[in-house]
């Protein structure tokens, strides 16, 4: 797991010390170049551009975050260029020309080893290759026993020749080993490398031009315009790498933005564009088990989503995007929050779909139960009241009765028969066999046939047979709103409606009354039962203008 | 008249058995179970069966599903299904196969050994029956509103009639009025009612039913 530091400017103010150095160098050389050099005009503006912009870009990147190291190296090859400048540019006689030639010269030897330390520590300031290193040890030898050799030697041209042949060695070599590196490095680590490798490429093909000046004399304004051109285009070209890796950082934001929205299965290809880095995965692991430490591929880096036991998620990433913490810190956090609150999505609707079953299976219990009383009723109480009813009926037919029994006998016949018809339709109430064995239109054309309401049936014909709860659920909606129309609302009508439309079973009783009903207990728990099947209910009452109940309830 | 009663509940069964016999019938057999009702039948070929509406195995349609069935192995047999379910749907199902010798009761006619009598006697003469308890309070009732107050009384009191599967002639007998008359009658009745013309034949007494029980199931 990364730790994200603050990537704060650091105090110390060594850039500053180097910036007012060079600065004051750049000025001698300035001075020099007006008064004493008797160099080109092009050859003057040269030198001190070049160390003005690398000093300028070196400071700059001091203030970026981490990367100060590479921003010192970068002002570092400015002051080399500013000390060596008064030897190039020509210095008065006497004491300055003893003091700067030397130093000069020693600096001249050092140009190339600092360039090329520059490159191969691009963009983090840290080189780790052995072998850069060994070439950097070599170059930096060869470049300080040319520097000594020239501050020493009597016959400059002999050393120059032989400086010649070594600069072509190492910038070669040097090349070589960026192109080593190129190969090795990400993608994400190529395009960081990309705009100084072309300010490279400038910078060679001049530099190439101007030594095979010293070996095959070659002058002339397009060369010197070239280098003026390549002067400015290496150190601008490093500071453009940097700044993009910047504009990179800048994008966290929007990377949170994009990614907060973002649906889980397409978290991985999300990231992937924002990140620009196609080969990107990153692996969940399934059903609750934590996913084993996958095959990490060469130039890949694994991070870990989450708490490191238990991950949410490894993200198999591009090797290069290390070197941008912050960016990978958010990423980082971005993801784990979309990965945590699917989590909490996921449990949250777990939760409400046990619910909803729950809720489900006590309705579905619930009508169990009546079916089960239902029947216990019919097969039981009802067969004995009839059974007294026959011997009753029986007896009063056997005995030759006067006219005292017959009434009394009357009498008990017709509390008999009243018994039974009212517990008939206690039991009709409590569940309608009808409705299990034909379907809810025939439970409720039964129902509007029997009840004395005014009731005008309008039910759909091509109503197909429901889940057993959804059908009792409507069936009772209906008994629950013709019993309040009954005893309430004074209506000249009732209007039964069912419809069937995509699935969905749409159910309205609706009166012309004295409506101003608001939801009594009986509607109440209906709207727990319709809620349970997943429907809704809705209760419109105008005062004087009706009322109407509506449910909704889903056949899924 | 010979009975055969296929009835699930004892205590039922043992008190119907004795009733019918205290109206002079004989009851030649009796058993429980949906299944051993066509044996029984065409074991001791009575002249009426009395079947319960739910038996075992399943305490749903039995009756429904068998009666047509004995009704056309058996015609010289009449099929009375007794129910305690007041379900014009019930009574219109079993009709719609048309078979004369065929009646729909509630079971508390049981209670009116008199009535219970009329009833067998009618099914035994070849009529459609139906309990008038069933169809009487949605005629009734339909008649205060918009689908039968075209319907004069006397064209109502047919329609009640017809609903409890009277013939032209038992209405004519019933009502005191020649058969020609009442035949005017009924064909107002269906006219009126929009329902279908051939359901005058033998689907007389379904067509009307379903009419009473919603006029969106015709």
């Amino acid at each position: 797991v990364h730790i994200i530091k603050n990537n704060d400017i650091p105090a110390r103010p060594l850039p500053e010390a180097l910036l007012v150095l060079g600065s004051a160098l750049t000025v001698v050389d300035a001075y020099l170049a007006i008064r004493w050099s008797t160099r080109t005009p092009w050859y003057r503006v040269n030198e001190i551009i070049q160390m003005s912009a690398w000093l300028a870009v070196g400071y700059f990147a001091c203030r970026l975050p981490r990367r100060r190291t590479i921003g010192l190296l970068m002002m570092g090859f400015g002051l080399v260029l500013a000390g060596n400048a008064p030897v190039a540019l020509g210095t008065p006689p006497g004491l300055a020309a003893q003091i700067a030639q030397p130093v000069g010269d020693v600096l001249f030897g050092l140009q190339l080893p600092v360039a090329a330390t520059i490159f191969l520590a691009y963009p983090g300031g840290v080189i780790k290759d052995w072998l850069d290193r060994a070439y950097l040890a070599v170059a930096y030898v060869l470049g300080f026993s040319v520097g000594i050799a020239l501050s020493v030697a009597a016959d400059q041209d002999q050393v120059w020749r032989v400086n010649a042949v070594l600069s072509l060695i190492t910038v070669v070599a040097g090349l070589l080993l960026v192109v080593r590196r190129a190969r090795r490095s990400s993608r994400r680590e190529r395009r960081i490398f990309r705009f100084p490798l072309a300010g490279l490429l400038i910078a060679v093909l001049v530099f190439a031009a101007w030594q095979g000046g010293f070996l095959v004399p070659l002058r002339g304004p397009t060369v010197e315009l070239m280098q003026v051109a390549s002067v400015i285009a290496l150190p601008i070209t490093f500071l453009l790498g940097l700044v993009r890796q910047m504009s990179d950082e800048a994008g966290v934001a929007r990377l949170i933005r994009d990614l907060r929205h973002t649906p889980v299965d397409r978290l991985e290809s999300a990231l992937a564009g924002l990140l620009d880095d196609p080969e990107l995965r990153l692996i969940m692991p399934a059903g609750g088990e934590p996913a084993g430490p996958p095959p990490v591929p060469a130039g890949r880096h694994v991070d870990v989503i989450g708490d490191p036991g238990t991950p949410l998620a490894l993200l198999v990433r591009d090797r290069g995007l290390c070197d941008e913490p912050t960016l990978m810190g958010a990423t980082r956090e971005a993801v784990r929050f979309v990965l945590d609150n699917n989590h909490l999505r996921a449990s949250l609707q777990l939760r409400t779909d046990e619910v909803t079953a729950t809720s489900r299976r006590l309705v579905n219990a619930g009508d169990a139960a009546r079916r089960r009383i239902e029947q216990d009723i019919h097969d039981g109480v009802q067969q004995r009241l009839l059974a007294a009813g026959m011997a009753l009926s029986r007896l009063r037919r056997k005995l030759a009765v006067n006219e005292e029994l017959a009434v009394l006998l009357a009498a008990a016949e017709g509390e008999l028969t009243s018994a039974f018809t009212d517990l008939r339709d206690l039991s009709h109430g409590i569940h309608p066999a009808v409705l299990t064995t034909h379907g809810l239109s025939a439970a409720l054309a039964d129902l509007i046939a029997r009840i004395p309401a005014p009731v005008r049936p309008d039910l759909a014909p091509d109503l197909p047979r429901l889940p057993p709860d959804v059908e009792a659920t409507a069936y009772f909606l209906v008994c629950e709103a013709l019993a309040n129309v009954m005893k309430h609302a004074h209506a000249q009508h009732v209007d039964v409606r069912t419809r069937w439309a995509e699935g969905q079973l749409l159910i309205s009783v609706t009166d012309d009354g004295c409506g101003g009903a608001v939801a009594a207990a009986g509607i109440t728990g209906l709207h727990d039962r319709v809620a349970a099947v997943g429907g809704a209910i809705r209760l419109v009452s105008p005062r004087g203008r009706g009322t109407t109940v509506e449910a909704r309830l889903p056949c899924g | 008249v010979r009975i055969a009663v296929a009835e699930d509940s004892p205590i039922f069964r043992q008190g119907l058995i004795a009733s019918l016999e205290d109206l002079g019938h004989e009851v030649v057999g009796a058993v429980g179970h949906a299944e051993q009702v066509l044996a029984l039948v065409a074991r001791r070929r009575p002249d009426l069966l009395v079947l319960d509406l739910r038996m075992p195995p399943t305490c749903t349609t039995e009756g429904l599903r068998l009666a047509p069935v004995v009704r056309a192995r058996h015609p010289w047999v009449g099929v009375l299904v007794f129910s305690q379910d007041p379900s014009l749907t019930y009574a219109a199902s079993l009709h719609d196969s048309g078979h004369a010798f065929m009646g729909f009761l509630l079971k508390d006619t049981v209670l009116d050994l008199d009535t219970l009598d009329g009833y067998l006697r009618r099914v035994q003469a070849g009529e459609r029956v139906v309990d008038e308890a069933l169809t009487l309070p949605a005629v009734r009732r339909r008649g205060e509103q918009g689908a039968l107050s075209a319907l004069t009384p006397r064209e109502r009191d047919v329609l009640a009639l017809m609903a409890q599967g009277r013939s032209d002639n038992g209405i004519a007998e019933a009502l005191h009025l020649s058969v020609a008359t009442v035949c005017t009658h009924t064909q107002n009745v269906f006219r009126k009612l929009g329902v279908p013309r051939d359901a005058a034949s033998n689907r007389r007494v379904s067509a009307i039913l379903h009419y009473l029980q919603s006029r969106a199931a015709i």
